[in-house]
């Protein structure tokens, strides 16, 4: 009875101690990862708190994946892919104009209008801008560096899909550069 | 016959999919070359960009309201208040003697009302008749209202 107790403790403490080595190694990415597919700060930290929930519920249940990394990667695209189907983020995103650079200049001091700043707002701009397949491949491929398979397989998209969804993502991503 | 890459070509390349032929005819096209750096330079921007994170939150995005959407509630306020200004004036032209009339009657609280029988008999038959039925019926001579014999301080 006593050793069965042990067993339960000990094999608690192993998910809890997999769990925090998971989110050390893991957490940055995937928040960052959210925050590209999201173009939000806050609501990436949301998601990326519900992914390693779900983490932490495969440790509990023993379904451990094979890959760490890509099972994060895909929970995580597909809980920002479900973030932007509610209609919550529809209404809340119809109110978002972050393309509108001279009202943001105006929110800018004097000392932060930098040229690299401004392109970097026109980059993410841009990256709002793009559909949303689109934004996951070039994430998928330029920024977390998969390669065309792995995303075609994540995304359930063939591989010359991805190549074309990445070639008008950076098109779209290159114009934004261009603008002066 | 132009056998330059385009730009998809160049992607390929970079992304590591590139034909044996395209990457040899980037070896040896200046043009091609030249636009294939320009590429680069612009992914490593890129990339480099979107690492950080945006320049501004987007809740300060949200909070920018469009220009119309300003004009909009204001043109509704505007409205309302001529709206409300014209509907004002219009009641006031119709009913002017009323309210006017009305303001001007002094009413006299200080005077009693009494009531003559030779003037109407009708008016104490009427308050009699009031008084019977405000009486309860099992109620005696003596009866008082709770509160009334003992006066309210």
């Amino acid at each position: 009875m006593s050793s069965d107790r042990h067993e339960e403790t000990s094999a608690k403490s192993q998910v809890w101690s997999e769990y925090e080595r998971l989110h050390r190694a893991y957490q940055a990415r995937v928040v960052g990862l959210c925050r590209l597919l999201l173009r939000d700060s806050e609501e990436a930290q949301d998601v990326a708190q519900e992914v390693f929930l779900r983490a932490f519920e495969q440790l509990r249940t023993q379904r451990i994946p094979d890959v760490w990394e890509a099972w994060l990667v895909r929970v995580a695209v597909n809980a920002c892919r479900d973030r932007q189907r509610s209609a919550w983020w529809k209404r809340r995103n119809r109110n978002v104009e972050i393309t509108d650079l001279e009202a943001e200049r105006s929110l800018w001091s004097t000392e932060d209008q930098a040229s690299d700043r401004e392109q970097r707002v026109r980059i993410w701009a841009s990256l709002a801008k793009l559909r949303t397949k689109q934004r996951e491949v070039f994430v998928l491929r330029c920024m977390e560096g998969w390669s065309t398979e792995e995303t075609g397989i994540s995304l359930g998209i063939s591989a010359g899909s991805v190549k074309t969804h990445l070639f008008r993502a950076v098109r779209h991503l290159r114009q934004a550069l261009e603008q002066k | 016959m132009n056998h330059c890459l385009d730009d998809q070509s160049l992607l390929e390349i970079h992304t590591g999919e590139g034909k044996p032929a395209q990457r040899a005819h980037l070896g040896g096209c200046l043009t091609c070359a030249r636009r294939y750096r320009r590429l680069e330079e612009d992914l490593s921007n890129i990339v480099s960009a979107l690492q950080r994170p945006p320049a501004l939150p987007l809740e300060h995005a949200t909070a920018i309201m469009p220009l119309w959407r300003w004009s909009l509630a204001a043109a509704l306020v505007i409205g309302a208040f001529f709206c409300g200004r014209l509907t004002g004036l219009s009641g006031l032209s119709l009913n002017s003697q009323g309210p006017t009339m009305a303001s001007q009657q002094q009413v006299d609280y200080t005077t009693p009302l009494v009531v003559d029988d030779d003037d109407n008999v009708a008016a104490a038959s009427y308050t009699s008749s009031m008084d019977d039925l405000l009486t309860p019926v099992d109620a005696g001579p003596d009866f008082t209202i709770a509160g009334q014999s003992e006066g309210v301080n």
